[in-house]
């Protein structure tokens, strides 16, 4: 209870460090939403002030930070000056399109590596280990906006796959089944992109740990008391390498959030991605800050859950 | 407390091996180029059953590369291992599930050589889990006996082993060992790195046991002194080959290769040393 206690104050000081940069970094930026209406010359400068005045734009920065800590804490999470409404109901139809995305790809993924990555432990230096690094080193190389761009060039040269967006406008896709299947068919693109890029690294990870496991002396002592590959894998090798391998499923569940931003803006994903873009672009502060926040709040919570994960299945860390 | 090899009754080797050869191949990591690198070149040497045969040589003489090719952890590329007159060089999976339970072998780093997400009754239960002997509360029952056979309270069963020392550790993989009632323990230095009265305590426990259970041991070091306490023949390891392998007086008495001679007076060197040392300041 003392680890939990001390982990969560640790990520309650990590989401104030975090408010606090964002707030400042929004602030030090150059320009607010209204400049463009001071280029306005039907605009008066005492509506402008009193625009500024009313979003609390006018007010200093630590009375602005205060003023928007506690209405994020009453669950106001403040005003979209370009959308001209409350951020809260924007960003949680966004966010839950990003998830979509993220969770897919994720998951993809870590089903993709987990195996793959063991195979190539067991085969380490072999040919077609050797082939499956260099594959990886050359997806680690390769961006994915760039994998992204080519599926979509891929995909309007040869019409199989949707070229962007999250659904079709085409009425047959009306209702549940063939909506679930157009939104399967939208995901493709980049849920492959994503994947793609998340891939190696999980890949080159599993590898790593259980290589490290398999050469481990209590494997060698197993293996002499005739424990099977089976037992020895499931029993052994993937709890005992599992470690690193937690760490890391806590930093992709703490990227659901964020990880998708490039693509989703390439792909014309309705997600986070150009929901923040937008922001950034016509200055619209407290979008910004609340999709940074939301962010930091899916990474704080992954590693946490990361240090559960850890808690509850290494003895050594118990014993600490 | 050692019989004298001369002494033993002659009985059938429990472990022969013929011209045994691994050869490991690796690559400069420079210019990746492919070397080889022999491990243990035509090793020819005999276990005689119910005595401790000592395996001495320097770091990289090839000890425990001969000790996994023994318990066939690792394929030897020629050579013959007989063991209880079967020639075990090239057993299939199954017939390694019969062999393995016999060999037992006791690793040098205890905290790495058991399971550590395991507890101690756990470890000892496992190799009769994996052969389906007894219920689970015999297997229990039988890891909690051994336990005390060792030396460790029974009541720390369900400590994990970082929760132990390194000689209580090494008891327990020694417990662990024995769980399979083996004819012959393999001791990769099993006693480095521990002190030297917990290492007197082990080598009792180990002269007990074996006693209690007619083992036979090989025990590899590479600290000569240590193997010529308990040690019934002495097998000497020099690049990748045993250069002089008999009783432990002939050994230790007339060594004939220049490499026993050397760690002999290396031996002597470090004793009439630690000698001085003791000796009262003036």
């Amino acid at each position: 209870m003392r680890f939990l206690a001390r982990r969560l104050l640790h990520a309650l000081f990590l989401l104030a460090g975090v408010s606090i940069l964002c707030f400042a970094f929004t602030s030090l930026a150059p320009g607010t939403y209204f400049d463009e209406l001071k280029l306005n010359p039907q605009v008066s400068r005492e509506t402008i002030a009193a625009l500024q005045s009313q979003y609390g734009l006018d007010k200093v920065f630590p009375v602005r930070y205060l003023d928007w800590i506690k209405a994020a804490l009453g669950g106001n999470w403040g005003y979209s000056l370009a959308y001209n409404s409350p951020i809260r109901p924007l960003l949680l139809v966004r966010a839950w399109n990003t998830l979509l995305l993220t969770a897919t790809a994720t998951l993809l993924a870590w089903m993709i590596a987990i195996p793959l990555g063991i195979w190539m432990a067991l085969r380490a230096g072999g040919w077609r280990d050797r082939l499956c690094t260099g594959a990886t080193s050359v997806l680690l190389a390769v961006p994915e906006l760039v994998v992204a761009l080519l599926f979509l060039e891929l995909a309007v040269r040869t019409n199989v796959l949707p070229a962007g967006g999250m659904a079709s406008l085409n009425p047959e896709h009306a209702g549940l089944l063939p909506g679930l299947r157009d939104l399967a068919w939208h995901l493709v693109i980049p849920v492959v992109a994503l994947t793609l890029a998340t891939l190696p690294i999980l890949l080159r990870h599993v590898r790593s740990s259980m290589r490290e496991v398999l050469g481990a002396p209590f494997i060698q002592a197993a293996r002499g008391h005739g424990v099977g590959p089976f037992r020895l894998l499931f029993r052994y090798v993937l709890p005992a390498g599992a470690n690193p391998l937690i760490s890391l499923f806590g930093l992709s569940l703490g990227g659901l959030l964020s990880a998708s931003l490039l693509v989703e803006v390439v792909v014309g994903w309705p997600g986070l991605g150009p929901f923040l873009l937008d922001a950034a672009m016509s200055r619209d502060l407290y979008v910004v800050i609340d999709v940074v926040m939301a962010s930091t709040l899916f990474m704080v919570m992954g590693n946490l859950v990361a240090d559960v994960l850890l808690l509850a299945v290494d003895p050594r860390i118990r014993a600490d | 407390m050692v019989t004298s090899a001369a002494k033993l009754a002659p009985k059938p080797a429990l472990v022969k091996v013929r011209a045994l050869s691994k050869r490991y191949e690796q690559r400069s990591r420079l210019s990746r180029k492919r070397f080889t690198v022999d491990a243990i070149r035509n090793v020819d040497f005999e276990l005689a059953p119910g005595c401790v045969t000592g395996l001495v040589g320097e770091s990289g003489s090839g000890k425990s590369t001969l000790a996994a090719c023994l318990s066939l952890l690792e394929r030897p590329d020629s050579g013959e291992i007989w063991f209880e007159g079967k020639n075990v060089t090239k057993s299939t999976a199954a017939e390694l599930r019969q062999f393995r339970p016999r060999l037992q072998l006791v690793f040098q780093d205890s905290a790495g050589a058991l399971n550590f997400r395991l507890t101690a009754a756990q470890i000892i239960e496992e190799p009769l889990a994996i052969r389906h002997l007894g219920s689970r509360h015999a297997r229990r029952r039988r890891a909690l006996d051994l336990m005390t056979e060792v030396g460790l309270p029974a009541d720390w069963s369900e400590r994990a082993p970082l929760q132990l020392s390194g000689g209580q550790r090494q008891r327990l993989a020694i417990a662990r060992a024995l769980a399979c009632q083996p004819s012959l323990l393999i001791l990769d230095e099993s006693l480095s790195g521990l002190d030297l009265i917990t290492q007197a305590h082990i080598l009792k426990l180990l002269a007990e046991l074996q006693a209690a259970h007619s083992l036979t041991y090989l025990l590899i070091s590479h600290d000569l002194s240590l193997v010529a306490r308990i040690a019934h023949y002495i097998a000497i390891m020099h690049r990748g080959q045993v250069v002089e392998y008999g009783s432990k007086e002939q050994v230790l008495a007339v060594p004939s290769h220049e490499h026993t001679q050397q760690l002999i007076s290396s031996a002597h060197a470090l004793e009439s040393g630690l000698a001085r040392l003791q000796e009262p300041l003036p």
